[in-house]
């Protein structure tokens, strides 16, 4: 009998083959360092289609130019490998791969990694139940267990239940403002194409899909 | 003419391609050509796959020119979704029964869903015609509808009214939540699916076929799990959830009558009452 997260991985290996095979590409490529999500999509795509991660010594590298023209610590590590993956995707005809997870995805106002995201429907407590770790969003850093899971339950009373926002966060007691600031601030991020519209069909609003 | 007592009903439940309408259509001729059945069934969009954005225009069918697949003069009757360019330049997304070289009967999708992942809104214009049965064999009338038509229980009451013996419902229904554990795993949200057609059918006492597709697009994974229901809203037969299947089914007109005589709800409804209240509603409104 199937567990939990084999079966969503089933999903998200599927959707990924798919993906690769509309696009014509020999594999994928993670877009993001090493860490708990990493090691799941691993996991869950290896038997389905080849996976490759970008070279440690060329992102350091690229982390070492990064940084010599300025670019902030934090996101340093982050953009390093997302260039050197971009690169590999380009040359050797891989798919790009983010591993945001679900939470993240609504809570962290930060550049995407790539356009296809197969944890981004994957919450964060479900990745640390199925790896033992999970990457948090800046606002649930130093949040608990029982904690960060209130604000998943709370999030999804709101965008998917349809439970009103001044009803749906009152469980998160005093993290509510914090958290709805942060999703208010990430919003533009999950909308995809800014385009200005200037005609009646505008790619990004109307041709979007 | 003498009615059929029995009807071979088949349900294919496919993955169409995205945007290749030659392939679809290529494989569509055959399966029926090669089929026994009285009457195969495909699913929504079978012609074209389901997220067609703005090519969903390029991609239809011009019905006044005759259908767009070729099926032999005494092969089945085939029902299968396409894309229909109308004859007002408004683009349609729509169900068909073809008989050799004739259409039997056109439903334009009433409902388009426009949420969630839904957009077809922005893609389609809505059917407005009146619904009505057509016939499907000798002493055999049956009704369109698609998807999330199904979800509107008038459609399927006002077809009822009308004497049909089979609702036939074509479906592009993605699969939310990973599936249940275990033998015969099924989506989140098949229950409801579930639900609705035995219960239609029951209500009703008529056959529910629900054809639903499978396959992967933009991320969504289309559920299958298409079945079809006796008018005692009993499941006949059931595809798997996520996989290309073929079902068969013989239905029985003895069955349709049976199930009305037990249970009259349909000769009890009074049409005049409902009317009444819809446009006292309306008035109010």
């Amino acid at each position: 009998m199937k567990n939990e997260a084999e079966r969503q991985g089933g999903i998200v290996a599927a959707v990924v083959a798919a993906e690769v095979a509309r696009t014509r590409c020999r594999g994928v490529v993670l877009a993001s360092p090493p860490g708990p999500e990493a090691d799941l999509l691993e996991r869950w795509l290896t038997a389905t289609v080849p996976l490759r991660r970008p070279d440690p010594g060329a992102v350091s590298d690229v982390a070492g130019a990064l940084a010599s023209v300025g670019a902030p610590g934090a996101h340093v590590e982050a953009l390093a490998w997302q260039a050197v993956a971009q690169a590999q995707a380009l040359s050797q005809g891989l798919l790009l791969l983010g591993t945001t997870n679900k939470t993240t995805l609504l809570l962290e106002d930060a550049p995407l990694p790539a356009r296809v995201l197969p944890l981004g429907d994957v919450w964060a407590t479900d990745v640390k139940r199925w790896v033992g770790r999970a990457t948090l969003p800046t606002v649930l850093r130093d949040a608990t267990d029982a904690q960060a899971s209130a604000v998943e339950r709370s999030l999804g009373d709101y965008l998917q239940e349809g439970v009103a926002r001044d009803v749906a966060f009152t469980a998160i007691g005093a993290l509510a403002p914090l958290v709805l600031a942060a999703l208010d601030g990430a919003e533009r991020n999950r909308r995809g194409l800014l385009v200005p519209k200037l005609q009646k069909w505008t790619v990004g609003a109307d041709l979007a899909r | 003419m003498t009615a059929s007592a029995t009807l071979h009903v088949q349900l294919h439940q496919t993955s169409p391609a995205l945007g290749d309408v030659a392939t679809n259509r290529d494989m569509l001729e055959k399966t029926v050509a090669d089929s026994r059945a009285d009457v195969v069934v495909f699913p929504e969009l079978a012609l074209t796959g389901y997220s067609l954005g703005h090519r969903a225009r390029e991609l239809g069918a011009d019905l006044g020119g005759g259908p767009p697949v070729n099926l032999p003069d005494q092969g089945p009757t085939a029902i299968y979704g396409l894309v229909e360019r109308g004859e007002d330049h408004l683009t349609y997304n729509a169900a068909v029964a073809q008989r050799g070289s004739s259409l039997l009967s056109v439903h334009r999708k009433v409902y388009l869903p426009t949420y969630g992942t839904f957009d077809e809104g922005r893609i389609f214009a809505a059917g407005r015609r009146s619904v009505r049965p057509f016939v499907l064999a000798e002493g055999w009338r049956a009704g369109l509808l698609v998807c999330e038509d199904f979800w509107h229980p008038a459609l399927a009451y006002l077809l009822a009214l009308q004497s049909v013996d089979v609702l036939v419902v074509l479906a592009a229904a993605p699969g939310r939540g990973a599936p249940t554990a275990g033998e015969g795993a099924r989506f989140g949200s098949a229950d409801s699916w579930d639900i609705l057609a035995r219960s239609t059918a029951l209500l009703h006492g008529m056959y529910v076929v629900l054809c639903n597709r499978v396959g992967i697009e933009d991320g969504v994974t289309f559920a299958g799990g298409s079945m079809v229901v006796d008018p005692m809203g009993q499941v006949l037969t059931r595809a798997p959830q996520g996989d290309d299947a073929t079902l068969d089914v013989q239905m029985e007109r003895d069955t349709v009558a049976r199930a009305r005589q037990p249970y009259a709800h349909l000769r009890d409804d009074d049409p005049a009452v409902t009317l009444h209240t819809l446009e006292r509603i309306l008035r109010e409104r």
